[in-house]
C-alpha cells in the first residue's frame, strides 16, 4: 500500500505536486482557522440556531432561550420530517427514515459558530451563528 | 489527438463511426459507474463527499476524443443517467451537472494547456476539487444558505485521495486499451 | 566636594531604580484608592428561565449573587401569581369566578390590573388585559397550537374584550369580571415583573443593575467603570436578530421595551400571523414592524408599546401625548420614525 503510494508520488510531475500541496495547505488551513479563531478571540456566548428549510421562513432559536432539558423541533421536508434537537451544548438533526444516506444525522452535534448541518434531499440547513451585540448589555425586542 | 487529424478536409467515414461508438460506450460506462457509486455507502458525513468514479470516464473521454467528444460524453452521461434513474430535473441532477461541467472545464484546461506539467493523477485531483466546489455552489443555491461552504476545507482534503484513485483508475484503463498508451 | 558633586557620584542606575520603585508604589496605591471609590463590590450576570422566556440580570454590589437571588425569587413569585395558566394564581381565580362576583387579590396583583385598566382606557381600548378569549381563539396561549380562527368566532369574542366589563374595588383589592371574560396579564406582566426585580435590588442597596426579561429591559446606576448601560434596539428588518446600529440607548435609569411582529408568529397559506392582536378587529395588528418605548416604568412602557403597535403611523402622535416617554417606530415601509423628544 505504502510502496504503491510512493510509486504514485514518484510519477507525479511539478503541476501535480503543486495542486496536492495547495489542496493540503488550503484544506488544513480552512479546518484549523475556526479553531484558531476560537482560541484567539473566544466563542461568543450568545449563539443562535438558524433553521432554514426551503419554502418556509427561517427560524431562529437563541441557544440561551433553550431550557436546561433541551428543545426539539419538528421540521417538514419533501421526503419526511426532521427532528432538530437543541441542547445547551449543541444542536443535531435526526433524519427521516426516507433519507437514504442520512448525512445530516451523521454530521452529529454542532457546537461552534459557522458549523452547519445540511440535508440535501430534504432541502434543510441548520447552522449556528453568533448574535451581533458587540459592546451592548442587551437588546430590546 | 487522433480525431483532430482527420477534421473537415479529409473526413473519414470510419473515423466517424469509431467516434460514435466510443462516445456511446464511454457514456454507458459512466452511467454504470455512477450507479455503482450510488450503491456504496457515503464515504464521509459531509454533503458532496463522493468517490467520483464517473470522473474516470470524463477524463478518458477527454484524452481519447478531445474537448468536443468529451463534452458529448459528459452531457449524455448526465442527461441519460438522470433520465434512467428518474432524477431528471431534481436535486441529484443539478448537483451532477454543476459539478460535472466545472470538473470538465478545469480538467480540459489542465490537459490541453499544461500537459507537460500534469500527470493524470494531478488532473483528476483538480477535477475532484472543482467537482466538489461546483456541487457545493449548487447546494448553496438550492438550500439558500452559504453555510454549506463550512464543509469546503473537508472536501478539498478529501479530493486528494479520491483524485489519486480516479487518476490511477483512468491510467490503468487507458493502458488496457489496445494500441494506445498515455 | 559640594552636594552637587556628591549627587553625581551616586550610582545613576541605583538612583533611577529607586525613583522607579517609589513611582510604582505610589501609582499602585493611587489606583487602589481611586478604584475603591468607584467600584462598590463586583458585577455579576445571572440567567433564569421563567415566564416562557430568558430573564437575565446584572448586579453590581457587594455579595451580588445573594442579592440577584432575592430579586429573582420576588420576580418568579409575582410572575407565577400573574400567570393565568397556573391554577394556583390569583388571575386564575378571577377568571374562574367570571360573572360570579368580586374576587379579592393581593395588593400588587390588584395594582397591575388597575394600571392595565387605567392605561388601557386611556388608549381607547387598544390595549386590553381582557384579551385572553381572543388569544385562545388564535391559539397563542400556553401549550396551544396556533391557527387562524373563523370570522364568526372572532366576532363572537370581540365584545368580551371590553375593559368596561372589569369592575375594581380599590378599598378591598377586589376584581370582578363579567361572564365569559378572561383576563390575561401576558402583555403587561413582563414589565411589572421587571419593575419588581429592580425595586427589590434598589431596596437591597445595589450600586447598579440591569434586568432583561425577553427583551423588556430596565436599568439603574452606572457600571463599575462609571459608564452607563448600553441597550440596543432589535432591527426587525434584519434576519439575524441584529440591532439598529444608529440607535444605541445609553442610560443610568429607566426602561426600554419593544413590541414587534417577529416575537411569536405562525404561517398559514403563505401568510404570516403574529401574536399582537388588535382588539378592534380581532386580527394581528398591521401597519408597523415594531414600536420601542423608552421611559422610567417598565410596565407603562410595555403597555404603551403594545397599544401604539395597533395604531399604524398614528402611533407617533399617540406617543407624543406621553411626554415622559420616548418612542421609536419602524413602519411597514421599513422607515425609522421617532417622537420629537427622542434623544
Amino acid at each position: 500500500m505504502f510502496r504503491k503510494l510512493l510509486e504514485v508520488w514518484k510519477k507525479t510531475r511539478r503541476g501535480d505536486r503543486i495542486i496536492i500541496g495547495l489542496a493540503l495547505i488550503l484544506g488544513l488551513a480552512g479546518i484549523l482557522y475556526p479553531f484558531l479563531w476560537d482560541w484567539l478571540v473566544g466563542t461568543p456566548d450568545n449563539l443562535q440556531v438558524i433553521i432554514h428549510s426551503l419554502g418556509a421562513e427561517k427560524q431562529i432559536v437563541p441557544m440561551g432561550s433553550v431550557p436546561p432539558e433541551g428543545r426539539e423541533l419538528q421540521v417538514e421536508g419533501p421526503i419526511g420530517d426532521h427532528l432538530v434537537q437543541i441542547e445547551q451544548e449543541g444542536v443535531r438533526v435526526i433524519a427521516p427514515e426516507a433519507d437514504p444516506l442520512k448525512i445530516c444525522e451523521k454530521t452529529g452535534w454542532i457546537r461552534r459558530p459557522g458549523a452547519t448541518i445540511v440535508c440535501v434531499p430534504n432541502q434543510l440547513a441548520v447552522w449556528l451563528e453568533g448574535r451581533d451585540e458587540h459592546g451592548l448589555d442587551g437588546i430590546s425586542e | 489527438m487522433q480525431g483532430s487529424k482527420n477534421s473537415a478536409a479529409t473526413f473519414s467515414y470510419q473515423e466517424g463511426i469509431r467516434r460514435l461508438v466510443l462516445v456511446g460506450l464511454l457514456a454507458a460506462m459512466g452511467i454504470i459507474l455512477h450507479f455503482i457509486e450510488s450503491l456504496l455507502p457515503a464515504i464521509a458525513p459531509v454533503p458532496g463527499a463522493r468517490l467520483g468514479l464517473a470522473n474516470i470516464i470524463t477524463l478518458m473521454a477527454l484524452i481519447l476524443l478531445g474537448m468536443k467528444g468529451g463534452g458529448q460524453v459528459l452531457f449524455l452521461r448526465i442527461f441519460l443517467g438522470s433520465l434512467l434513474g428518474g432524477t431528471f430535473m431534481t436535486l441529484p441532477f443539478y448537483l451532477s451537472l454543476t459539478g460535472g461541467v466545472l470538473a470538465f472545464f478545469s480538467m480540459s484546461l489542465a490537459l490541453f494547456l499544461g500537459r507537460d506539467s500534469f500527470s493524470l493523477v494531478g488532473i483528476s485531483i483538480l477535477g475532484a476539487l472543482t467537482h466538489n466546489l461546483g456541487q457545493l455552489i449548487a447546494v448553496a443555491f438550492i438550500i439558500g444558505s452559504m453555510g454549506v461552504f463550512y464543509y469546503l476545507p473537508y472536501l478539498v482534503l478529501l479530493a486528494i485521495p479520491t483524485g489519486i484513485l480516479v487518476g490511477m483508475g483512468a491510467r490503468y484503463s487507458l493502458q488496457a486499451l489496445p494500441g494506445r498508451r498515455t | 566636594m559640594n552636594w552637587q558633586e556628591r549627587i553625581k557620584k551616586i550610582d545613576k542606575k541605583r538612583w533611577l531604580a529607586g525613583m522607579a520603585a517609589v513611582l510604582i508604589i505610589a501609582g499602585a496605591l493611587a489606583v487602589q484608592l481611586l478604584g475603591n471609590e468607584r467600584v462598590a463590590g463586583e458585577r455579576i450576570q445571572e440567567t433564569r428561565f421563567f415566564m416562557d422566556t430568558v430573564v437575565s440580570m446584572q448586579v453590581l454590589a457587594e455579595d451580588p449573587e445573594a442579592k440577584a437571588e432575592q430579586a429573582f425569587a420576588a420576580m418568579k413569585d409575582l410572575s407565577d401569581r400573574a400567570d393565568r395558566f397556573y391554577s394556583g394564581s390569583e388571575i386564575y381565580r378571577i377568571n374562574e369566578k367570571a360573572g360570579q362576583g368580586p374576587v379579592e387579590v393581593d395588593e400588587d396583583i390588584f395594582a397591575i390590573i388597575q394600571k392595565g385598566k387605567e392605561v388601557g382606557e386611556k388608549t381607547g381600548g387598544l390595549f386590553t388585559i381582557a384579551i385572553a378569549p381572543l388569544m385562545d381563539l388564535w391559539g397563542f396561549g400556553k401549550g396551544m397550537e396556533p391557527g387562524k380562527p373563523a370570522q364568526e368566532d372572532i366576532e363572537e369574542v370581540l365584545p368580551l374584550l371590553d375593559l368596561e366589563g372589569i369592575t375594581l374595588y380599590p378599598d378591598r383589592n377586589a376584581v370582578e369580571i363579567e361572564e365569559g371574560m378572561q383576563l390575561d396579564l401576558g402583555g403587561i406582566a413582563k414589565g411589572a415583573v421587571v419593575d419588581r426585580g429592580i425595586e427589590v435590588l434598589e431596596e437591597l442597596g445595589v450600586a447598579a443593575a440591569f434586568i432583561n426579561a425577553g427583551g423588556d429591559i430596565r436599568v439603574f446606576g452606572l457600571k463599575e467603570d462609571g459608564t452607563p448601560w448600553r441597550i440596543g434596539v432589535r432591527d426587525p428588518r434584519r434576519e439575524d436578530r441584529g440591532h439598529l446600529q444608529d440607535y444605541v440607548i445609553e442610560a443610568d435609569t429607566g426602561s426600554v421595551v419593544t413590541s414587534g411582529d417577529y416575537e411569536r408568529f405562525f404561517m398559514e397559506d403563505g401568510e404570516r400571523f403574529h401574536h399582537i392582536l388588535d382588539p378592534r378587529t380581532g386580527y394581528p395588528a398591521s401597519g408597523l414592524r415594531s414600536v420601542t418605548v423608552i421611559g422610567e416604568s417598565c410596565v407603562e412602557a410595555d403597555i404603551l408599546s403594545t397599544a401604539a403597535f395597533m395604531m399604524g403611523e398614528e402611533a407617533l402622535d399617540f406617543l407624543e401625548n406621553y411626554s415622559d416617554y420616548e418612542g421609536l417606530i419602524i413602519n411597514e415601509d421599513e422607515e425609522i420614525l421617532t417622537t420629537s423628544n427622542f434623544k
